[in-house]
């Protein structure tokens, strides 16, 4: 027993030592201009990147995150890119009851935990001042779902619950400060606080809303085919969308994807920003609308790309899975 | 910094100590007070999966597969097992094969594995029935719990229940992988949260294989991934390898609202699965048209192999996927009255998976209003 004891106080200070060394960051190159923040997934832990877009050699390790698990932390950046937010699952209850909200200072890779009992299956979404982050508590046996908002020093208070639900996402703020939210019914629903807009026929996904707040655009799977609409978030109407994939920018413009190609444009004038072919989508634009982040999916991997405004495509090479949190400070 | 990894090392490790000398946390749950849960060796868990899979073990009534229903839309019961290789991978997935907790080692004895704040027990991590004291006879839960051979025995028996829950896949035949599809969804939770389709995973995404965050997939993907990729080859790879349904089959299911059957994965797509035709006596025959795809969305040779009904005629005999069939159904000779049939197909991928349809023909005068009905399935 004694030599047990040995043990196991050894491998509980070794994994303590781990767990601060890598929320105390590690140092590494510096990098100008905007960076990616990139989530690199190992079986059992997470590195968080900074990646400069304009030299993918120059990256900067923010932290390790231990995730025995697994399960991959679910993350994105604040709207100001010094702050990331990310769910983990420790292993406590399931991960749709018992992940754990985290914060990361993107500059000291200082972590702190802000909440906890959350379904780590919904990534967290900010607030446009930055100061908190909309997150779920998934009860899918019972259908209830409450929507939490949750700020940096952790208080948190209910903004939706949504019963009888299949489940619920949230997505963010339209531009009169409405929460926007989506239930899975049926019926399926677009919601604005508590109006509600229906959706037709299909699973609606891949929620994004504008920068000015005023139009929400999501994909529809139904069988056969996968079509993008808008959603006018000031009269409640749908418009459907040419494309299979859009993102928003560069500046006021969209970017779509269609049979294999870039578009981007606005007021119905479109250009060909690259070919990428249809396994390839885009993520998102950096704030200054230089270089818009892609992912694509080969075989087993995911591999995420950069294409500039001048349409170059160039792939980011990672030994793990990556995946894409957002945009750090100095993009803009 | 040192003497703060320290101080905090510290606490955990008390903290640690402190769970081990009150068995386990889980015993909030079922309360089993069991300390002494066997750790088994790698070789031994593959050995019982096999034997529980075969529905060998039957330790007790908790520990038996029952009866299964096979056939679709009319399962017979037919004795109950599950395939090994699902059995294994749920294994993996849920405890990676550990029985007590990660630090006890293989051989030895210890709390059972659970985790914190849940009640799911040992291997298979079985929660029904250990949320509570005497929610199982108190020996069964015991057993539940210290006991791999039983917590594997009982793991398969609870698939089994699940089959017998859920909607059918082609056949409906309890020695195809495939076919358990809903029921390995079922065995972790039969909700919304593992439709494939659901948000909350990306698409597109790879198939899983072990080296992906599991965030991104439903428990049914993440079970049959590692089926296809057994993690340090613990046991054959399947060939050809298990594939999963496309998502549009499975659609919206939430599963309030999910299908009766759907169609086998491994095969070619009919767009119907049953159809319903109508003819007079004596009159002009009746046709109706069927697409003919690869789930995949590829190009599969297809054939015509059997059919049932001297009524019945097909064109062309084969193909190639995307195509039509063209199915004919003749009155003459024919009094009124209602001739069922069957045309069976095979794709070239898979030419041991046989595809009906099933033909329903309707002779009569009073049939000469409708069109040709098509049913989704049979």
């Amino acid at each position: 027993m004694t030599q047990k004891f040995r043990l196991v106080f050894y491998a509980a200070v070794l994994s303590v030592g781990l767990v601060l060394a890598a929320s105390a960051g590690l140092p590494g190159a510096a990098s100008a201009g905007p960076t990616l923040v990139v989530a690199e997934y190992f079986p059992d832990r997470t590195r968080v990147w900074e990646v400069s877009a304009a030299d993918f050699q120059s990256r900067r390790l923010v932290g390790e995150i231990r995730d025995p698990r697994g399960y991959g932390l679910n993350g994105s950046v604040a709207p100001d890119g010094r702050t990331a937010a990310y769910l983990v699952w420790p292993g406590r209850n399931r991960p749709e009851t018992g992940a754990e909200l985290w914060v990361l200072d993107l500059r000291t890779g200082g972590g702190r935990r802000l909440g906890a009992d959350l379904d780590l299956y919904s990534a967290p979404r900010w607030r446009p001042d930055g100061q908190a982050v909309i997150l779920r508590r998934a009860d899918y046996t019972g259908r209830r779902f409450g929507l939490v908002e949750i700020d940096l020093i952790g208080r948190e208070r209910e903004v939706v619950s949504a019963q009888g639900a299949a489940a619920a996402f949230p997505v963010g703020w339209d531009f009169t400060g409405r929460l926007v939210w989506v239930s899975i019914g049926p019926p399926n629903e677009v919601r604005l606080a508590d109006i509600p807009i229906p959706l037709p026929e299909g699973t609606p996904r891949d929620f994004t809303i504008a920068p000015d707040g005023r139009t929400l655009a999501l994909r529809l799977t139904a069988p056969g085919a996968t079509r993008l609409l808008t959603v006018d978030l000031a009269s409640g109407r749908l418009n459907p969308e040419p494309g299979e994939a859009l993102v928003w920018g560069p500046g006021p413009s969209r970017t779509r994807l269609a049979d294999g190609r870039l578009m981007v444009g606005s007021d119905g004038r479109q250009r060909i920003l690259g070919i990428v072919g249809e396994a390839t989508e885009p993520l998102g634009w950096d704030p200054a609308g230089r270089h818009l982040v892609t992912r694509t999916v080969k075989g087993n991997r995911q591999q995420l790309g950069l294409v500039d405004a001048a349409g170059a495509i160039r792939s980011l090479e990672f030994e793990g899975y990556p995946e894409f949190w957002g945009w750090a400070g100095g993009g803009s | 910094m040192a003497v703060r990894s320290f101080l905090v090392g510290l606490l955990l490790g008390a903290g640690f100590l402190a769970a081990w000398a009150r068995p386990a946390a889980a015993d909030d749950c079922a309360q089993t007070g069991v300390t002494d849960a066997y750790q088994p060796q790698v070789a031994e868990v593959a050995a019982t999966m096999d034997q529980a899979a075969a529905n060998q073990l039957r330790f007790d009534r908790y520990t038996t597969i029952p009866d299964l229903g096979k056939g679709w839309p009319n399962p017979t019961p037919v004795p109950g097992t599950v395939p090994a290789v699902l059995l294994k991978a749920i294994g993996i997935v849920e405890s990676s094969w550990y029985q007590a907790v990660y630090l006890v080692p293989r051989g030895g004895f210890g709390p059972p594995l659970t985790p914190s704040g849940g009640c799911g027990y040992g291997v298979m991590q079985i929660t029904s029935g250990m949320t509570r004291p005497g929610e199982l006879p108190v020996d069964v839960q015991r057993r539940i719990a210290r006991d791999y051979a039983y917590n594997i025995a009982r793991g398969a028996t609870m698939l089994g229940y699940k089959w017998q829950v859920t909607p059918a896949v082609g056949s409906n035949d309890p020695a195809v992988p495939e076919h358990w599809y809903f029921a390995v969804w079922a065995y972790n939770q039969w909700t919304y949260l593992n439709n494939p389709n659901n948000p909350a995973y990306p698409w597109p995404r790879p198939p899983f294989d072990g080296s992906q965050p599991r965030k991104n997939y439903p428990y049914q993907e993440l079970v049959y991934g590692f089926a296809n990729n057994p993690p340090y080859g613990r046991w054959p790879k399947p060939s050809p390898p298990l594939v999963l349904p496309p998502r549009e089959t499975v659609g919206a299911t939430t599963p309030t609202n999910a299908p009766d059957w759907i169609p086998d994965p491994r095969a070619i797509v009919l767009s119907a699965y049953r159809v319903v035709l109508f003819a007079e006596p004596g009159g002009p025959p009746a046709q109706g048209v069927l697409g003919v795809t690869d789930p995949a969305g590829g190009s599969v040779g297809w054939r015509v192999v059997g059919k049932a009904g001297d009524w019945l005629g097909y064109s062309p005999a084969s193909g190639t996927t995307p195509g039509r069939l063209t199915l004919t159904a003749s009155p003459v000779g024919l009094g009124n009255g209602v001739y069922t049939g069957r045309v069976d197909l095979v794709g070239d991928n898979r030419p041991e998976v046989i595809v009906s349809v099933a033909v329903e023909f309707r002779v009569g005068p009073f049939y000469r209003r409708f069109m040709p009905l098509v049913g989704r399935g049979p």
